[in-house]
């Protein structure tokens, strides 16, 4: 046996279970998305052209969701960004006890999302969770958190914070290692005070880390599912029906089989837009992982 | 100034502490509190009262609870197989690609693009092909869905891991007459095992909170712990004690497995850093 029949041998089970699973599903939305599908479940599906992205285009809870998605975006990702930069910041400070406090910080990140949006369910609940305790003793009113607006949103933004910040604080952590002491070191001795060294040294090495972090959590909220499933229920109305949830809707909900897989497609061209700049930013750095 | 700093520093963490945990805390907290505590006014933040009835009401099941240990050796059983599938899947693709350049730039970036592919992306065509080969609410149906949505992690993950080994050992044994796979199986497969382990930890993890798929492609017959903790909820009771008392106990597999895994690899790691994983 050559190496060459040796790596196709070892490559075809996970070559078979992508095509079978992944890319040939992918092919059947591409299908998909220019059909309209009859409500019987043997018609065959008809041909659509470009009308089920049309369609989309005019559908106002379409375009509410893609707007509170990017409103969700804004707000978590940007909050995780500098939460997670003053976080790395600590913990790059202490020596002492470092590996510990690491891994009490990422368990919210190992939860599972469903049990994070739970939590927070009971956390925000306006009779009975300690948020409204804790605003109680500071002399402020009930909020109803999961039911109005902005509440909900405040609400799942939190969540989001609480449950990525930690994971994204590790990753810039290990951009905070890659600066050479002595690049440090020469800029004390120059005299570069504190805001220099930060905005001159620090932030430069670590900016492919901010875009990797930062392209990791605009993906994660994009797709956002269990959260305001559970947290919100896509509530008030259908203030918090954010893009992943809609889809479910069009597909499950409104049996739209068509106009989820345009849906979805859009979702695929704009991730693999932020994913190119990802694959780029990585491998331009030689790295695996 | 420097101590000063530090201790800003430490601030900073100890309230990045108390605010990870709290929520744990919370949902600890509610699973052992009687229901007359859970509803008092004001909230008590503290514990007072210790009861076990939560717990007992989602273990043997109640007027409004089912039992909750068949779910939990559901997803026992589906993201027990997937990580094994995957880890062995993921070992075997990666050791060819590479030492063996198998498959070349093309394949690597083909994977690397599935890890990107929003899964979310392909829900309808799978649920009309699972509908078309009764995988629809079956165990391989969610078990061959999450080998391969982890299967793309997997193969990134382990190649690292392969291009850090030094490939002198199977030369040798090749050399020596051994073939290809006795070289991978007798020596590169032992030599990976810290990597397999970190693999494996992630993998179980994803499948084990996955909660989308189970709930829209299964979710009747085959239903995992993460679709029956939604079920706790409902409009005329409010079970906020069975409601924590179930995510406490979903918690726990996961955080044992990865705590069990995490001490095996401690003895493999040779970077010192495995106390920190």
């Amino acid at each position: 046996m050559t190496a060459k029949t040796f790596g196709r041998v070892m490559i075809a089970p996970a070559t078979a279970l992508f095509l079978a699973v992944g890319t040939g599903p992918l092919l059947y939305a591409l299908y998909a998305s220019a059909h309209s599908f009859p409500a019987e479940a043997d018609a065959a599906p008809e041909w659509k052209g470009a009308g089920n992205f049309v369609d989309l285009s005019r559908d106002p809870q379409f375009l509410k969701s893609v707007g509170v998605t990017g409103m969700v975006l804004v707000l978590a990702v940007t909050a995780q960004l500098v939460l997670g930069f003053a976080l790395a910041m600590a913990l790059h400070r202490v020596r002492r006890g470092r590996g510990l406090v690491v891994s009490l910080l990422l368990i919210p990140s190992a939860i599972a999302p469903i049990v994070a949006g739970i939590a927070w369910w009971m956390l925000f609940n306006a009779r009975t969770g300690p948020v409204n305790a804790f605003l109680e003793m500071a002399g402020l009113g009930p909020v109803e958190w999961t039911v109005t607006m902005p509440g909900a949103l405040v609400a799942i933004v939190t969540a989001l914070v609480w449950q990525w910040t930690p994971f994204v604080a590790v990753i810039l952590l290990g951009g905070l290692t890659t600066i050479p002491p002595s690049v440090l070191e020469a800029a004390r001795l120059d005299g570069a005070g504190r805001w220099h060294t930060l905005r001159h040294i620090t932030l430069p090495y670590l900016r492919p880390f901010f875009l990797v972090a930062g392209l990791l959590m605009i993906i994660e909220t994009v797709r956002l599912y269990e959260v305001p499933f559970y947290l919100t229920q896509g509530g008030p109305g259908n203030e918090t029906v954010l893009s992943g949830i809609y889809l479910f809707k069009l597909a499950f909900n409104f049996r739209n089989f068509g106009g989820a897989s345009a849906m979805a497609l859009l979702f695929v061209v704009v991730l693999s837009a932020i994913a190119t700049l990802y694959v780029r930013l990585v491998s331009g750095k030689g790295r695996t992982v | 100034m420097k101590a000063k700093g530090s201790w800003a520093a430490a601030g900073v963490l100890a309230f990045a502490v108390a605010f990870a945990l709290f929520p744990v805390y919370w949902i600890v907290l509610t699973a052992f509190r009687p229901r007359g505590e859970i509803f008092s006014h004001p909230v008590k933040l503290l514990p007072s009262e210790f009861t076990l009835d939560n717990l007992r009401y989602v273990w043997f099941g109640s007027e409004t609870s089912q039992p909750v240990l068949p779910f939990l050796g559901t997803s026992v059983i589906i993201a027990g197989v997937s990580t094994l599938l995957t880890t062995a899947l993921g070992v075997a693709c990666a050791y060819a690609m590479g030492r063996h350049r198998a498959g070349g730039r093309a394949f690597s970036m083909w994977i690397l693009s599935q890890r990107f592919l929003p899964a979310i992306a392909l829900i309808v065509p799978l649920f009309i092909l699972f509908r078309k080969f009764s995988l629809f609410d079956t165990y391989t149906g969610l078990i061959l869905l999450y080998t391969t949505l982890n299967l793309p992690m997997a193969v990134w993950l382990m190649l690292g891991f392969v291009r850090s080994l030094p490939g002198d050992l199977e030369e040798a044994a090749l050399i020596d007459g051994a073939s290809y796979f006795g070289a991978f199986f007798r020596i590169a497969l032992p030599l990976l095992r810290p990597g397999i382990a970190v693999t494996a930890i992630f993998v179980f993890l994803f499948s084990w909170n996955e909660f989308l798929f189970a709930y829209q492609l299964a979710g009747d017959e085959v239903a995992t712990i993460t679709v029956y903790l939604p079920r706790l909820r409902s409009a005329i009771a409010e079970l906020y004690g069975e409601i924590a008392a179930a995510s406490l106990l979903s918690v726990i597999p996961g955080a044992a497995v990865a705590w069990v895994m995490q001490r095996y690899l401690v003895g493999g790691l040779t970077l010192g850093g495995g106390r920190e994983l």
